[in-house]
């Protein structure tokens, strides 16, 4: 019976370099009114830092509106970033001229949630494969067949010779969303940037998908940021969580270390608000947090969960905005209540 | 023992298409207890949809085909004609939130004006009793009823869908269908609306059809669960045992394809796609992806009732209720 089983860690052989290096990245939108005067920011992103290894997914978890699609779009650059900096392999990317953003983007693979919508109608599979290549000067036809025929290997679309001359319209949720992981493999990158991925199909085809990615992982030695709101499938996936809100990274950890015991009451909330199949759900009310995420315009001073945690501190939480605190080896959490817990 | 609120018999849709007559509804048969909560599960393109939809007389112009028997509070209302449908039973009575209801809401009129529509039109009520109803549903679903003065998009996505189902619950209709109530709402906002639905159950003895591919969050809420497969109502269990032991082998499979947070399991998946509905398999629709397929499964299988008022649509459970080579 085809299978995936909860990803095993491996030790990080972490004395080699990252792909890629976040620091204090902050990308703020203005708001104008009338069109003409600064009304003020939308903080989208406000200091998130981080370092990502070869082989090594990071799933950031979080609510629609905490920063996490806008975190993937500016590593992609297509956001550019108000302060901060991204570095590729040691480069910074704010650096990079034209020649440079083309060599870095071909190091990025990019799987949208949405496949149907990340798919041009009007283009076969054929096309839509062909087409990254052209722009990255691979011209010659024989390479180019060569690497359409091993993504669709990789991704399982077989038989290829039947899928070459489809439109994106003819090929199921699935598919759709194969082809979108082929395209983005098919300049063979270092990194992929997954938004999403799963969030739009079944529960059957959702798995397979997740499989076929820790495959290509596997074989290709990839990066992966891995984006959901849906805590349940990272284990499937991932070595370390981080949990966002309000625009900011408010824990992160190892996955095992996590699921066993998330910390900050946010992450408590999630994990409290998902609904395993159960009988027994149908006798118990939910404890979450009423209320709703924070404005970014203007964010709530202190530790922007502080209007909706039930563990405030007075004086505290609501005036200063709480540091990472370093609690185990692997897990830090953004919140004053584990101030007297951090090992040093 | 409540009395059976529900009793649909052999319903069938089917679409007229250029390709052929699409079989969306295929003979589904269940009955449902006041106060009761069914969840109907299943991959998309099932016919999950089409089943409420064929409840509810909502239905498109090409139908092909639409019979069976749908028996509500002891009267047969797929006898009545559209009409007296419209004025008697929808709505008033049965009432449905249908899919991104959330954004249906006409963005020109205040929330309030939109809730007391169907009150002064099928309850007939006046102009302030609406007013004091709508109000009442408002603090039901937990909305602060200052919120009835404002326009849809002065809303968050959460509170809109709780508007929505502030209307539905309205004119105090005895069954409201959810279509995916909750799919496009933020975690958070999920598990609040499963707690609102949860104490309107409890408090109202409300019946419930729940129409989702989350089986997860159907567990909040579900008596009851129905798996539609191709069109099929292939398994009807008690939600007691259903998570754990269900019947039919494309159940099983799709309960060991959902991801849990607190238990590590490995997950499976069913390989391959759901039949075409238009001229689907003559035998078991699943046997092209079932590993436990034998000879029987070409034939078509037979509705077999098992203890509990549980069926199972597959051969592998004869009439007898025994399970064969298991």
């Amino acid at each position: 019976m085809p299978s995936l089983a909860a990803k095993q860690t491996q030790e990080q052989p972490r004395e080699q370099k990252p792909v890629l290096r976040v620091e204090n990245l902050h990308t703020w939108f203005e708001v104008r009114r009338m069109g003409f005067f600064k009304a003020g920011d939308v903080r989208a992103l406000d200091g998130v830092s981080f370092e990502l290894y070869a082989g090594e997914t990071i799933s950031i978890v979080g609510e629609s509106g905490c920063g996490k699609s806008t975190l993937a779009k500016t590593i992609l650059g297509i956001h550019h970033p108000t302060s901060g900096k991204i570095y590729f392999e040691d480069e910074d990317i704010s650096t990079f001229d034209k020649e440079g953003w083309k060599k870095y983007r071909s190091n990025i693979g990019y799987i949208m949630q949405d496949p149907y919508g990340a798919l041009p109608p009007f283009m076969s599979v054929k096309r839509i494969l062909e087409e990254p290549m052209k722009i990255n000067g691979i011209k010659d036809k024989k390479e180019q067949a060569r690497r359409i025929r091993q993504v669709l290997e990789e991704v399982k679309l077989a038989p290829i010779e039947d899928f070459l001359p489809k439109f994106p319209h003819m090929l199921s949720g699935g598919q759709q969303q194969r082809l979108v992981i082929a395209r983005a493999m098919i300049l063979d990158p270092k990194m992929l940037v997954a938004d999403e991925p799963v969030s739009m199909l079944d529960a059957s085809v959702r798995v397979e998908i997740l499989q076929l990615l820790q495959g290509l992982q596997r074989k290709h030695n990839l990066a992966i940021i891995y984006i959901t709101h849906d805590l349940s499938t990272v284990r499937y996936f991932s070595e370390r969580i981080f949990s966002m809100y309000g625009a900011k990274i408010i824990e992160k950890s190892g996955t095992a270390a996590l699921l066993k015991e998330p910390l900050h009451p946010y992450t408590k909330a999630l994990f409290e608000a998902t609904s395993d199949p159960d009988a027994e759900n149908l006798k118990t009310f939910k404890d979450v947090p009423a209320g709703e995420p924070p404005s970014l315009m203007n964010p709530p001073t202190g530790c922007r969960f502080n209007p909706r945690c039930r563990n405030m501190i007075k004086g505290l939480c609501d005036k200063e905005i709480p540091p990472e605190f370093q609690v185990r080896e692997d897990h830090s959490v953004a919140c004053w209540l584990y101030k007297d817990q951090e090992i040093k | 023992m409540s009395n059976v609120l529900l009793d649909v018999r052999n319903l069938r849709l089917y679409f007229r298409t250029k390709a052929g007559s699409v079989q969306a509804v295929d003979d589904v048969s269940f009955q449902l207890r006041e106060g009761h909560t069914l969840a109907v599960v299943g991959e998309s393109g099932c016919g999950k949809t089409s089943l409420a939809k064929a409840i509810l007389r909502l239905l498109p112009r090409n139908i092909e085909r639409y019979t069976g028997s749908v028996i509500f509070d002891g009267q047969d209302i797929m006898k009545l004609d559209d009409e007296r449908f419209r004025k008697e039973i929808r709505w008033s009575k049965i009432a449905m939130v249908p899919q991104a209801s959330m954004n249906s809401l006409n963005p020109v009129i205040r929330i309030e004006d939109q809730l007391a529509e169907p009150l002064l039109i099928h309850e007939k009520m006046t102009k302030q009793q609406a007013a004091a109803r709508v109000a009442e549903v408002f603090k039901i679903v937990g909305l602060p009823t200052d919120f009835l003065q404002r326009y849809p998009f002065e809303l968050s996505g959460g509170m809109r869908q709780r508007a929505t189902i502030a209307m539905a619950l309205a004119a105090n209709p005895k069954l409201v269908v959810l279509d995916e109530p909750s799919s496009a709402l933020d975690l958070l906002t999920q598990a609040n609306l499963m707690n609102v639905l949860k104490k309107i159950k409890h408090e109202f003895n409300t019946t419930f059809i729940l129409i989702t591919h989350d089986i997860g969050t159907a567990s909040e809420l579900a008596d009851e669960v129905a798996v539609m497969y191709a069109g099929e109502m292939i398994e009807y269990n008690s939600a007691e045992y259903f998570y754990t032991d269900a019947h039919h082998p494309y159940s099983q499979k799709l309960m060991a394809s959902v991801p849990t947070l607190r238990e590590d399991k490995d997950l499976a998946f069913i390989p391959g796609q759901p039949p075409s509905l238009i001229n689907p398999p003559t035998g078991c629709r699943f046997a092209a992806r079932c590993e436990r397929r034998f000879e029987k499964c070409s034939q078509h299988p037979n509705v077999t009732k098992l203890g509990g008022g549980a069926t199972v649509q597959c051969w592998l459970h004869d009439e007898t209720g025994e399970v064969k080579h298991a």
